[in-house]
């Protein structure tokens, strides 16, 4: 759990609700990469698809992740 | 589990010395990696881009939780509940419970038998991709790029069969040491499988296709919200691409420890299966515009992986990319086809208590030699255009039958048996006695209700999908004896293992 550890550590202050404080950090992640994708050349309808794909693929995976290190065994 | 049995000792005893999963990730790894196969590279990837983008993404992610999530949790609940295989489990809720459970478990054996013969081909791909070697055939001598030459010469080649005989050697390893091989190779293949997916999307997007890549995949049509075609794919890839139907899920769940996690674990599996697939894409798409093979025809299905995909790496490090892109494929069928393995040879040792080395080694010849006939390299000319040759179009015709059939009933039986017969509310409880989270009382009419609507629903489509376009006809007399040869297969074995005397 060494990688998990350093990855949702700084969200444990947050307790139960650091999921969602993730899954908004991966939103804005999502974001900025859309951004990027714009200036090369993506249309603006895609790059907002790609926002909600990657929110709701890899934001809410990382929160039950989260969820799952949150509730491991101490 | 072997010690017990060879002593002929009782099976409380033989449960006791049941082997686990050493730990909770290996468990998570070792399902993520039977849900994420071939599909998720070119099929899940090309159904997002003609179904809406992003959009569909979310929706596909709606249907999860309404019906791929209740089948996985239905099954890891029966595998952890009765610490036994598929057709044992359901056999103790329903003595005809077994029969549905061995006939699922024949209909993935004809799975595993042609599925190990699609990442055969990948091997073989990835071979001569690496090595930069002619195969010459019929078509002339021809480099992995030269296409379709190069996909005509190999399944009019002997290779098709080595490429078996090598993944099933991989797959006998592995399986043979049971979890402990299992985990072990699973701690391998998903980092690995993660980064040289993660270094293909970053290379894919610093591709002057970049931008029309993204805009195929994920461009937004709001037209497909009023098409049934998005809502029915939606509903039915949503279960298919979990391994639901095969007996893999609870198998599996089968070695958890007492109050093992189950809850996070289904929700978590079916994401990183989601996600891998999104990233599959963005990784596929940029390359396929960059490499000029983005609008073929053949895009979403096997064709575009073996014939447009590896026409277009004549780009400078082609090679290099290509010998990637099919070792990607390789890892990822050869984690599926050890758990369709494992869920057969795990039926097999629950019900007649034979110790693991025998029951691997048995089942893996059988399932070797079904899968002989699928690699059959002579040419088939009253076939379709596509089956060069007679493998290939068994391929074809069984892989039809399979999962169109096979999959979609044998998990609406499932969810039917286990919703009704035994209880939802058992599966509720039973998930939220050591789940993460707690699911709702009401997530008991999702598993009882919602989930088989939805598979009725899928079954549904393709009903209506044979009324408007017909069956899988290609032309020979075999397109009417496949199905019932597969029907006697199935339901032959069904009836004879029911009947079988076991250990319990």
């Amino acid at each position: 759990m060494g990688l998990m550890d350093i990855v949702f550590g700084p969200y444990e202050r947050f307790g139960e609700r650091g999921g969602i404080v993730i899954l908004v950090v991966v939103a804005i992640v999502g974001a900025i990469i859309a951004g990027g994708l714009t200036v090369i050349g993506v249309q603006l309808l895609a790059a907002v698809s790609f926002v909600i794909a990657f929110t709701f693929t890899y934001g809410v995976l990382f929160l039950f992740l989260y969820l799952m290190w949150y509730r491991r065994p101490r | 589990m072997e010690v017990a049995s060879d002593l002929g000792e009782t099976s409380i005893e033989a449960e006791i010395a049941r082997e686990t999963w050493i730990t909770r990730l290996g468990f998570i790894f070792a399902v993520w990696g039977s849900m994420t196969g071939l599909g998720n590279v070119w099929n899940w990837p090309s159904k997002v881009s003609l179904l809406g983008g992003g959009p569909f993404v979310l929706i596909y992610l709606i249907m999860l939780a309404l019906v791929g999530i209740p089948v996985v949790l239905t099954e890891f609940v029966l595998g952890s509940t009765f610490r036994r295989g598929f057709p044992s489990a359901l056999k103790r809720i329903h003595p005809a419970g077994e029969f549905l459970g061995w006939f699922c478990m024949a209909n993935s054996a004809v799975l595993e038998a042609f599925y190990v013969v699609l990442i055969g081909y990948a091997a073989v791909y990835a071979g001569f991709a690496l090595t930069g070697l002619q195969l010459g055939g019929p078509m002339g001598a021809a480099y992995f790029t030269d296409q379709p030459e190069f996909f005509v010469n190999l399944l009019m080649s002997p290779l098709t069969l080595v490429g078996l005989i090598v993944v099933w050697i991989v797959v006998f390893a592995i399986d043979y040491f049971g979890t402990k091989g299992i985990e072990r190779s699973v701690m391998i293949f998903f980092p690995l499988l993660w980064i040289i997916v993660i270094g293909m999307a970053i290379f894919g997007l610093t591709q002057p296709g970049a931008a029309a890549g993204i805009n195929f995949y994920l461009n937004p049509q709001p037209n497909q919200f009023f098409e049934t075609k998005m809502w029915s794919t939606a509903v039915s890839l949503s279960f298919f691409k979990l391994s639901a139907g095969m007996g893999i899920l609870t198998a599996y769940a089968s070695y958890l420890p007492r109050k093992g996690e189950l809850t996070n674990s289904a929700v978590t599996t079916s994401l990183l299966d989601t996600t891998f697939a999104f990233t599959a894409g963005l990784a596929v798409f940029p390359i396929a515009a960059t490499v000029g093979v983005l609008g073929d025809e053949t895009v979403g299905s096997v064709g575009f992986a073996f014939v447009a995909w590896p026409g277009g790496m004549t780009m400078s490090g082609g090679n290099l990319l290509g010998f990637v892109f099919f070792l990607m494929i390789v890892f990822l069928g050869v984690t599926s086809a050890v758990s369709l393995l494992e869920a057969v040879v795990t039926a097999v040792m629950d019900k007649f208590g034979w110790p693991r080395s025998r029951t691997v080694i048995v089942m893996t010849i059988v399932m070797f030699l079904m899968g002989v006939p699928f690699t059959l390299w002579m040419a088939a000319p009253g076939a379709a255009a596509t089956d060069v040759t007679w493998g290939l179009y068994l391929l074809d015709i069984f892989d039809y039958y399979v999962e169109n059939f096979g999959l979609v009933l044998v998990t609406l039986f499932m969810m039917l048996i286990t919703g009704w017969v035994w209880g939802g509310a058992k599966i509720i409880e039973t998930a939220n006695e050591a789940g993460d989270f707690e699911l709702p009382s009401w997530y008991v009419w999702v598993i009882k209700v919602i989930a088989p609507i939805g598979i009725i629903a899928a079954f549904a489509f393709i009903v209506l999908s044979i009324f408007l376009e017909g069956l899988y006809l290609a032309g020979t007399v075999l397109d009417l004896i496949a199905p019932l040869v597969w029907v006697v297969i199935c339901a032959g074995a069904a009836i004879a293992l029911t009947m079988a005397k076991g250990v319990e």
